[in-house]
This record gives structure tokens, C-alpha cells and sequence, in this order.
């Protein structure tokens, strides 16, 4: 039987931790150690805030920064996740195709994603299109290796036991060798998740006129290191969410995982 | 303990109790090769074994001597270099519901609850959701699984996952059960005890049991018969008769493996495989 020994409390170190490091920036920012043109006080940061909120960056609002980074990752990110899973599945089941796609997924894989951004400007412009399309190749390498490996990684024994129950090899795949490979899948759509925004913030800095990486980078060279600070922990605030979100997908839907 | 109810009569594989049909299995001149050319490894060397429909074979025999090889020829999942294996008279196809495989590991699928995974096998095969659910609960029940019915299989200790495994292959009412050391990976009183309980099933049910085991001791007290092999190449040593599967009456494993019958066959069965150690 599963029975969980009890969770020592850790919470309140985690606040502690948190509340110390505001603590200490508010000393050296308040008491003026520490220029405010290289760290704004917590104040203006949260006054940054609301006038960002209430009136945009250099007239785009803050609200569409972070929604068009958003929808960019949410679109490179989905279809390249899911074109990558269904391409390792298939690597995965036929050699022959494995044979044909692997070079093209290793070659890919390691590499920077940033240095072939600028092919991609030239090859679709400036706007969505170059950057869903960078955003796509990040995870559609990570996903298709992950789940390929997922496939191959099935215990000969399950595929067995299926077949010896009486299901077929469209029934083994479905039944068996789908939900086996899930736990890895999950790996791999993690890891692209957090690839695929990376390479975001990076795209925007580099090609942008919007979202909230280029705004970082904007306010930057104005130095406005108010909005900047804005910028940053809102950056690391939806890559924590976001990571977060795929990880109570993957409890509940791979509970097994581990186990 | 497992105690079936009356209606399991009604999952006797097929005929009438003591119908007999000495080739209900039949192994003929099998010989099974790995390998091409000059790394050719004979696993099995002109394996003729046949029995009736009913008995429980046991086959032991050192590592390497072929046993795994022979129960996977009956499933289906290795085909004859030369020879053949039977059922009912006719040449085994590709692994099929009618006959069970049950490995030394589970092999449960994680993602399904205890009850999914015991109705795996009709559900792949198109049975109606109130028949499989009727015969799931039927073994779940006779297994001591009901009340786990929807945990997951790693909620379950491994002899409770073992039984399910058993459940999973009997719930396609298969004509044969092949268990490759089923109790191989358990402690030794937990191995105890599925030994009564299967026994319990087979001698409720009248099911054909192919049994491969490392233990002497465990092939003698299920067996009807105890196939004994030599490795390389494997060849069958001996086949021994034995009687304390079929011996009526309250069986108290202790006092049937302590029984000075019981050790004596055990001990001959013991000297043949140490024969071949001392060759």
C-alpha cells in the first residue's frame, strides 16, 4: 500500500528566503548604497507597475506585451510540441522513418536556436510569422527525441502480454505503447516549454516591436531600470507558471510516472 | 485463500472432465536456433512432449536449459526453426487470447485501474462492456482484488499484483495458462501462499497450466508433471509423474512438503539436475 510519511513544514523557510532578499534590496536601494539608476527602490518598481499597467510602454500597452508573448509561445510551442510527440512516435514504432528524420532532428537539437533566426528573418520577414516558426523548430526536436525514447524505453513484456490478450498491433499502439511512452513525452514537452520561451525573450530582444522581451530591452536603453525590473519578474513569473501549469497536467494525467 | 463459487464450472475451458486427449499439447521434434551461420546457438534440441487437457506441467531445469524457450513457442511469440508445436492438433499461430501468459513480472499497465487492467483482454477484443465487467468482478473476487478494484496497480503489493496478473489472463478464459516463474520475484512466504491459491484455481477450473520455475520444490508440490531439463542444447532429461497436486482431501502445504513422499521425489528431481552440474 502507498502511505506518505508525513511532509516536514518547509513553507515558512521559502517565505522567510523571499522576505529577507526584499528586504535586504529595500536597505541598499532606501538607504541609497546602491544607485536607483542601477536598482530602482521596490516602490517605484510596484509605481512602474500600475504605470505600466495603466499606460503602456512608449504607447503599447502592458497587457498586449505580455499577451502577444503569450500567444507566440503558446503557438510555436503547441504546434511544434505537438508535430515533434507524433513524429517520435512514429520514429519511435517505424526504423525507417527514424532513419530518414534522426539527422535532421540531431543536427537540429543542439543547435542555437538564435543562430539560424536571422535565415528565418530572411526567409518570412520580421513579423509572426520568423518567430512562430523559430519558436516551432526549439520544440519540435526536444519533443520528437523525448518521445521516440518513450516508445523505444516500453518493457518488451507489456507489448507481450497485449498481444497475448488479443490485441492488435493498432491496439497494442493505443493501448499500450501510447500511454507507456506518456511519462517521457511529459520530459520533453518540459524542456521545450521552457527552450521555446527562452528562445522567445531572445527572438523579441533581437526582432521585435512588441512583447514583453522587447520591452525589457527598450526600457533598458533608456534606462529606465524601473520597467526593466517590471519586465524581468514578469518574465519569471509566466516561465514559472507556465511550468508549473505543465507540471499539474503531467501529475494528473501521468500519475504513474515514477511509481 | 481463493475459493471459487460453483458457476466457475462454467468457465472450464472446454468438455467434460476427464474427456481424454493425451495431444492436447503437443511438442514435436521442436527445434528451436538463435543466430545465423557460425553463431547459430541451439536453444532447444528435439523437444517431443505432449499432455492431456487438465494437467499441470511443470518444467524446471538450470538456467539456459530452454524453458523460457519452450513456454514462448506455446504463446506464439517464437516460431519453430523446425518442428512443430500443437494445440488441439492444430500448429499454435501468433499469441492469441486462448492461451494466457503470465511473466515473472507483472507486466500490469500503470495507467489503468486494477479493474481496466483485469478487463484489458476482452475489452481489446471487442467482448460487451457487461459481460467483461460481469467476468472481471467474477475473478477479482475469487483473487481477493474486488475491494482494490479501482486502485492502480502500483498501489498493490507485488503479490497482489502477481494475482492480477493471473485474473487479467484468466478473464480471456483462455484454453491454456503459460507462466514463465510467476512466483520468481516474491518473498518465499508470499510464494507460499500463491502456490495454494493457484492450485486452488486450477483444481476449480480443470485449467491446462504450463508452469516454468527454478524451484524443484514448487514444481513438485503444483505439478502433475515435472518436465526436468538439460541446457545446451535444452533437451528434456525427464519427465516424472507426480501425485500430490491431484491427492484429495484438506491439503496442508506444510505437512504435503514435509511428507516423506514429497521429499523423496523432490530430492530425485534434485539429483538429475545436479547430475548435469557434475558432468
Amino acid at each position: 500500500m502507498a502511505t506518505r510519511s508525513p511532509r516536514p513544514l518547509v513553507w515558512p523557510y521559502t517565505v522567510l528566503s523571499v522576505a529577507t532578499l526584499l528586504g535586504a534590496w529595500t536597505l541598499v536601494t532606501v538607504e541609497g548604497w546602491v544607485s536607483p539608476l542601477f536598482m530602482p527602490t521596490p516602490l517605484a518598481v510596484w509605481r512602474g507597475f500600475f504605470d505600466l499597467a495603466d499606460s503602456g510602454y512608449n504607447g503599447v500597452p502592458l497587457g498586449w506585451d505580455v499577451t502577444i508573448s503569450l500567444v507566440r509561445v503558446f503557438a510555436g510551442f503547441g504546434v511544434g510540441a505537438v508535430c515533434g510527440s507524433l513524429l517520435g512516435l512514429a520514429m519511435g514504432t517505424w526504423k525507417g522513418l527514424d532513419a530518414v528524420a534522426d539527422p535532421f532532428i540531431e543536427f537540429l537539437r543542439p543547435l542555437p536556436q538564435l543562430g539560424y533566426l536571422v535565415l528565418l528573418i530572411i526567409w518570412f520577414g520580421i513579423g509572426e510569422t520568423s518567430k512562430i516558426m523559430l519558436l516551432f523548430l526549439t520544440a519540435l526536436p526536444v519533443t520528437a527525441v523525448a518521445a521516440r525514447d518513450g516508445v523505444r524505453g516500453v518493457p518488451e513484456q507489456r507489448v507481450q502480454a497485449a498481444r497475448a490478450l488479443g490485441a492488435s498491433s493498432h491496439q497494442i499502439f493505443w493501448f499500450v505503447i501510447l500511454p507507456a511512452a506518456l511519462p517521457e513525452i511529459f520530459i520533453g514537452l518540459r524542456l521545450a516549454i521552457g527552450l521555446v520561451y527562452a528562445t522567445l525573450i531572445a527572438a523579441e530582444i533581437l526582432a521585435g516591436s512588441d512583447g514583453i522581451g522587447w520591452m525589457v530591452f527598450n526600457a533598458g536603453r533608456f534606462l529606465r531600470a524601473d520597467y526593466v525590473f517590471v519586465g524581468v519578474i514578469l518574465i519569471g513569473l509566466m516561465g514559472v507558471a507556465l511550468d508549473r501549469a505543465l507540471v499539474l497536467a503531467e501529475r494528473r494525467i501521468v500519475h504513474w510516472a515514477g511509481r | 485463500m481463493l475459493s471459487p463459487p460453483s458457476s466457475v464450472a462454467a468457465d472450464r475451458p472446454a468438455g467434460p472432465a476427464g474427456e481424454s486427449d493425451p495431444d492436447f499439447v503437443a511438442f514435436r521434434d521442436l527445434v528451436i536456433e538463435f543466430g545465423t551461420g557460425e553463431w547459430t546457438v541451439r536453444a532447444l534440441d528435439r523437444i517431443s512432449l505432449t499432455f492431456a487437457r487438465g494437467e499441470f506441467v511443470c518444467i524446471v531445469g538450470p538456467s539456459g536449459c530452454g524453458k523460457t524457450t519452450m513456454m514462448q513457442t506455446l504463446a506464439g511469440f517464437l516460431a519453430p526453426t523446425s518442428g512443430r508445436v500443437e494445440v488441439e492438433g492444430k500448429p499454435v499461430g501468433p499469441p492469441g487470447p486462448d492461451r494466457g501468459v503470465v511473466f515473472q513480472q507483472p507486466a500490469l499497465y500503470p495507467w489503468l485501474t486494477v479493474e481496466a487492467n483485469a478487463g484489458f483482454g476482452p475489452r481489446m477484443r471487442g467482448i460487451g462492456r457487461a459481460e467483461t465487467a460481469e467476468t472481471v468482478a467474477h475473478y477479482l473476487k475469487l483473487a481477493g482484488l474486488w475491494e482494490f478494484r479501482a486502485r492502480y496497480p502500483y498501489e498493490l503489493s507485488g503479490g497482489m499484483q502477481q494475482r492480477l496478473a493471473i485474473v487479467r489472463a484468466l478473464a480471456n478464459h483462455p484454453r491454456l495458462l503459460l507462466m514463465d516463474e510467476p512466483f520468481g520475484a516474491l518473498d518465499a512466504l508470499t510464494r507460499e501462499k500463491m502456490q495454494e491459491e493457484l492450485h486452488g484455481v486450477w483444481r476449480r477450473t480443470g485449467m491446462t497450466i504450463l508452469f516454468i520455475t527454478h524451484s524443484v520444490e514448487e514444481a513438485v508440490y503444483l505439478g502433475t508433471q515435472v518436465v526436468v531439463m538439460s541446457p545446451r542444447p535444452g533437451r528434456i532429461l525427464e519427465t516424472i509423474a507426480v501425485p500430490f497436486a491431484r491427492q484429495a482431501g484438506d491439503r496442508d502445504i506444510r505437512a504435503i512438503k514435509g511428507s516423506a513422499d514429497f521429499v523423496a521425489t523432490r530430492e530425485r528431481v534434485l539429483s538429475l539436475i545436479w547430475g548435469m552440474a557434475h558432468d
